[in-house]
C-alpha cells in the first residue's frame, strides 16, 4: 500500500545527528522506500532512490525528513530550549510491529504493573482512575491530563514509591511525549517521547529520548533505564497480533483506562490514515 | 495452528485442557504468554483474565468493574485422549475422538511436508492401517513391532507438519524406542525434496 496523505505529509526522524557522522549514501529506510543519507562537511541531506533530495532539518538531536513537498510542520517542543535539562537519546530500536503499536503502548498505563512489574507499576495497586482526554483543535494534538498512578520507581532519580502525575501528548501519529512529574524539583515535568520511524506498514524504529532534570544520574544510568523499560515493552509489541494496527471495533475490545487509545484511533481514523492499520477481514 | 489460526493450549487446576486463539480479545496480546492461577488465564500484558470457558473475570485496571459479558476469549474445542491434544474449530460438531485404552504419548516430530493423507503417513512408517480415528489420525500396526501405535497427524500447510505417536501405556521401552526411530525416519520421508520427488 502506498502511504495515505495523512502518514505521507509528516516530518520522519530518522535517526540521530552523531549516527549520521561521515556518512556517504548511508542507507535509511521510511513508509517502505529505500533513502540515503550524506554528510557533506558537517551537513546532513537525504536523497530517495531516483536521486530526488528531500526536505530536511534537524530538531530535539535527531535528523528529520520528509516525502512530503509540502509536509506538516514538526510539532513544537518548547522545553528543548530550557537551560539545565538534560537530553539523552537511545538510538534506534527495531521492533517488528506497526510504530502505531508503538503509539498505543506508550500511551497506556494499565500495563505497568504487569510488564514494568515493581518499576512503574505494582500489582496491589493496578487501578486506571479516570483521566481527561482532549483535542487540542489549533494544533491537531491529543492530550491526555490528570493521569496519576502509583509508581514503586518512577524514574532513575526516584528513590522510592510515589504517586506520579502524567501528562501525555499525541503531536504526530508516530510521535508521542510524556510529561512526568519531576522527582526533584517542583512545579516542572519531565519529558519522555518516543519518535519512531515507521519502516514498513508493520515494521518500525523506534528512536527514544528523554529531557529530564536530573543532577545524580549519568547519561549511562539514565539511559539503562529507559532501555530496561522499553525493552520489557518491545517483549509485548512483537507479540500483539495482529502486528499492524486494527482499528475496527470488532477485533480489539477496550475499556475506561484506554480512553487515550480510544481517542488516538478515532484520530487516525478522522485523518484517514490507512498505512500501518489492519484490515478487518478473516476474524470470526 | 489450525489453518493460519494461532492456538494457546492451557490446563487449570481442573486438569481440562482449552485450546483458545492466541489473542487476548482486549489488544491482541498472546495469551500463550498469559499465566494460569487456579482455573483462570491471565493475559500478560494487562492483566485480563479468563475463565475456563474463556469469559472475562477481571479487569484490573477497573478492579470494581464486573466486566461485560461481550468480552470472550474465542474458544477452540478441545479433548484428550490416547495421550494426544484434540483441538476443532469451534464450530465443528462432530464428537471428539474417544480412544479405548491407557496410551502413553511417545513421540512428535516435525516434517517439512504435510503427507498426503493417512495413508500416505501410514506407508511412511511402513505401517498399515487398524482403524481410522478422523481424516489425520488411526491405529495403525507395524511389523515387528508388537501391539497397537496411535499415528496422527496435523497439516500446517507451508509450515509442514507435526507427527505425533502414542504406544499403549503397557508397552515396552522396546516397542517405545522402535516407534521413536520409526518417527525420526519421517522426516527424511517427508522431506522438501523427496516429496518434490514423489510429485515428478
Amino acid at each position: 500500500m502506498t502511504p495515505d496523505t495523512f502518514t505521507r505529509s509528516q516530518w520522519y526522524a530518522i535517526g540521530r545527528t552523531g549516527d549520521f557522522e561521515g556518512a556517504k549514501a548511508k542507507p535509511v529506510r521510511l513508509l517502505s522506500q529505500d533513502l540515503t543519507v550524506n554528510n557533506t562537511s558537517g551537513v546532513l541531506s537525504v536523497n530517495d532512490a531516483e536521486g530526488h533530495s528531500l526536505q530536511t532539518q534537524v530538531r530535539y538531536g535527531h535528523l528529520w525528513t520528509t516525502l512530503s513537498d509540502n509536509p506538516r510542520p514538526l510539532y513544537d517542543m518548547p522545553e528543548f530550549d530550557e537551560p539545565d535539562r538534560r537530553l539523552v537519546t537511545a538510538g534506534g530500536v527495531g521492533v517488528r510491529c506497526s510504530g502505531l503499536r508503538c503509539v498505543e503502548n506508550f500511551l497506556d498505563m494499565a500495563h505497568f504493573p504487569f510488564v514494568h512489574t515493581d518499576i512503574l507499576g505494582v500489582e496491589d495497586h493496578s487501578s486506571v482512575e479516570n483521566y481527561d482526554v482532549s483535542m487540542d483543535a489549533e494544533n491537531d494534538e491529543i492530550w491526555a491530563t490528570k493521569c496519576k498512578f502509583f509508581q514503586p520507581l518512577a524514574s532513575a532519580a526516584a528513590t522510592g514509591g510515589q504517586m506520579t502525575e502524567y501528562k501525555y501528548r499525541v503531536p504526530h501519529p508516530y510521535s508521542t511525549i510524556l510529561y512526568k512529574t519531576c522527582p526533584i524539583r517542583q512545579n516542572v515535568w519531565d519529558l519522555v517521547g518516543l519518535f519512531i520511524q515507521p519502516v514498513e506498514e508493520d515494521e518500525c524504529i523506534v528512536h527514544s529520548f528523554i529531557l529530564v532534570f536530573d543532577d545524580e544520574n549519568t547519561d549511562t544510568g539514565l539511559l539503562h533505564f529507559q532501555q530496561n523499560i522499553f525493552l520489557q515493552d518491545r517483549m509485548i509489541l512483537e507479540n500483539q497480533v495482529p502486528r499492524k494496527l486494527p482499528l475496527d471495533p470488532r477485533w480489539e475490545l477496550p475499556t475506561r483506562a484506554d480512553a487515550s487509545s480510544i481517542a488516538y484511533r478515532r484520530w487516525l481514523k478522522a485523518n484517514e490514515l490507512q498505512w500501518g492499520i489492519a484490515l478487518f477481514d478473516k476474524v470470526a | 495452528m489450525i489453518g493460519d489460526n494461532d492456538i494457546a493450549l492451557w490446563r487449570g487446576e481442573d486438569g481440562q485442557i482449552r485450546a483458545w486463539e492466541n489473542r487476548c480479545p482486549h489488544r491482541g496480546m498472546r495469551l500463550s504468554y498469559g499465566i494460569v492461577r487456579g482455573n483462570t488465564l491471565t493475559c500478560l500484558y494487562h492483566g485480563w483474565s479468563y475463565n475456563g470457558s474463556g469469559g472475562c473475570a477481571g479487569i484490573p485496571a477497573h478492579p470494581d468493574l464486573a466486566p461485560p459479558k461481550t468480552i470472550r476469549a474465542r474458544v477452540y474445542r478441545a479433548a484428550d485422549s490416547g495421550g494426544v491434544i484434540w483441538v476443532a474449530n469451534p464450530d465443528e460438531t462432530s464428537e471428539a475422538p474417544s480412544i479405548d485404552g491407557d496410551w502413553a504419548p511417545n513421540r512428535s516430530v516435525h516434517v517439512d511436508v504435510a503427507p498426503a493423507n493417512m495413508k500416505a503417513l501410514a506407508e511412511g512408517i511402513g505401517a498399515e492401517l487398524v482403524s481410522k480415528i478422523t481424516d489425520h489420525a488411526a491405529i495403525v500396526r507395524v511389523p515387528k513391532v508388537a501391539g497397537d501405535v496411535l499415528l496422527a497427524f496435523l497439516d500446517m500447510k507451508e509450515h509442514g507438519a507435526m507427527i505425533h505417536t502414542s504406544v499403549p501405556a503397557d508397552a515396552s521401552e522396546a516397542i517405545a524406542i522402535s516407534i521413536s526411530k520409526l518417527s525420526t525416519h519421517l522426516r527424511q520421508i517427508f522431506k522438501a525434496s523427496s516429496a518434490a520427488k514423489q510429485a515428478s
